[in-house]
């Protein structure tokens, strides 16, 4: 009786992170609007060339006005 | 029995937060990581110390004959021609925006007719140097305006084409007599397949374009995957698709909401740093490096991936020393690498 309890414990809590986890990678909406949050918390941060580190590539970000710049560097995720 | 149901919640909370595979190819028939038709490069031959002769850090050199071109995407002029010897001939494209300035070249490319292009996405314009008038008076660059209403980003240009990638809806850009399409959808990568047309053009942004001799086929390498694509120029007016490549998807976060849309995991593998080209291969050299451990050593590699025209891995040269670009030399049959690192040294390794 343990067993199929324990069984069914178990299969219950693999599909529910199994969901979790694939509602977060296919609608991250929710994520998206906690972001913005916190990103408009940090609008005053500065931003620009500062997130390019330098290599050779092509690093593309927006500025506050919503503008994009265009200029060389690595956007990292740092 | 709780010690089993603890292993195996533990078991199925890591399989469930797994991340996919992003290798699209088994390691081992991978070209980018494997040992498969390597061959390592020991014919070293000549090294330039570049540094002795008056030429610091540059992006780029490629050697002509008894020339030196250098690329130096951060110095005060961006083109530059040297003897051998390290005598200066000229200075071009002086840091800015407007009539004779360059700003943002990240790669320059010597055709077979002694055509030096170069794209300059700071000021959205080709620039050319014909190298039959080195020496001459009124030698200098010329300028080919690309239209500013898409953002074109990386470019190459034979004759009258220019192939680009940018801000675009679809992959590529073609301009032919001041005509302007675009062609074939992004890399279709499972992560980023929901994301709209204008992040996925950011994150397949920074690229090295080739056109073959002949002007029949380009090649594009990413630079910050290992996505690389064969296209056809045939019939004219057209682009399409030979090959795409898939060997390392990127590793980013995309989120329109950002100020920075996408960027890159300090543990993504760098890709493609530079491409050559002759009449029968690709010359892609590969990175594979992460920022997490390299830092600002992550724009070197260590192997050339060797393809044909066709898309075809042929065999991958194993370097003895780290390139941060390369150049290929046909009358010399040779690839020529550039090292910054410690000091700035042109190293030949002649191909057999």
């Amino acid at each position: 009786m343990k067993k199929i309890i324990f069984s069914i414990l178990f299969i219950t809590i693999t599909l529910g992170l199994t969901l979790v986890n694939v509602t977060l990678r296919k609608d991250d909406t929710n994520i998206d609007i906690k972001l913005k949050n916190i990103e408009a918390l940090g609008e005053n941060e500065p931003g620009g060339p500062d997130q390019c580190y330098v290599i050779g590539t092509l690093c593309i970000y927006y500025d506050t006005q919503g503008n994009p710049i265009f200029c060389p560097g690595l956007a990292l995720d740092i | 029995m709780k010690k089993i149901l603890s292993i195996l919640l533990v078991i199925a909370f890591g399989y469930s937060c797994s991340d996919e595979v992003r290798n699209t190819k088994p390691k081992e028939q991978n070209p980018l990581f494997s040992m498969s038709r390597a061959v390592s490069l020991n014919k070293l031959d000549t090294r330039i110390n570049l540094k002795e002769i008056g030429i610091y850090n540059p992006t780029k050199v490629i050697k002509k004959d008894s020339l030196l071109i250098v690329l130096d995407r951060d110095g005060l002029n961006k083109i530059s021609f040297y003897k051998k010897d390290g005598t200066q001939i000229g200075k071009y494209l002086p840091t800015g925006l407007g009539e004779n300035n360059g700003l943002y070249i990240l790669t320059m490319h010597l055709d077979e007719k002694d055509i030096l292009s170069a794209y300059d996405f700071g000021n959205n314009r080709m620039v050319e140097f014909d190298l039959k008038q080195l020496g001459q008076a009124g030698f200098g660059p010329t300028f080919t305006p690309v239209p500013t209403d898409k953002r074109h980003l990386c470019a190459a240009k034979s004759g009258n084409t220019i192939v680009s990638t940018g801000m675009f809806d679809k992959r590529y850009g073609l301009l032919e007599n001041g005509k302007e399409e675009f062609f074939l959808d992004y890399p279709k990568i499972p992560s980023f397949r929901d994301n709209k047309t204008t992040e996925q053009s950011i994150l397949f942004a920074s690229n090295i374009i080739k056109i073959k001799p002949d002007g029949t086929k380009f090649v594009c390498a990413n630079m910050q995957s290992g996505v690389i694509d064969v296209c056809s120029l045939i019939p004219c007016n057209t682009i399409t698709r030979i090959t795409e490549q898939n060997l390392y998807s990127p590793k980013a976060t995309v989120k329109s909401t950002r100020r920075k849309p996408v960027a890159y995991s300090t543990d993504n593998l760098l890709g493609f740093l530079d491409v050559e080209v002759s009449d029968e291969y690709i010359y892609a050299l590969y990175s594979g490096r992460s920022y997490s451990k390299y830092k600002d050593q992550i724009g070197y590699g260590e192997r050339i991936v060797v393809f044909d025209w066709e898309g075809n891995h042929v065999h991958t040269y194993l370097l003895g020393n780290p390139f941060t670009s390369i150049s290929f030399c046909k009358e010399e049959n040779a690839i020529y690498g550039l090292t910054n690192h410690p000091n700035s040294v042109l190293i030949k390794y002649a191909l057999d």
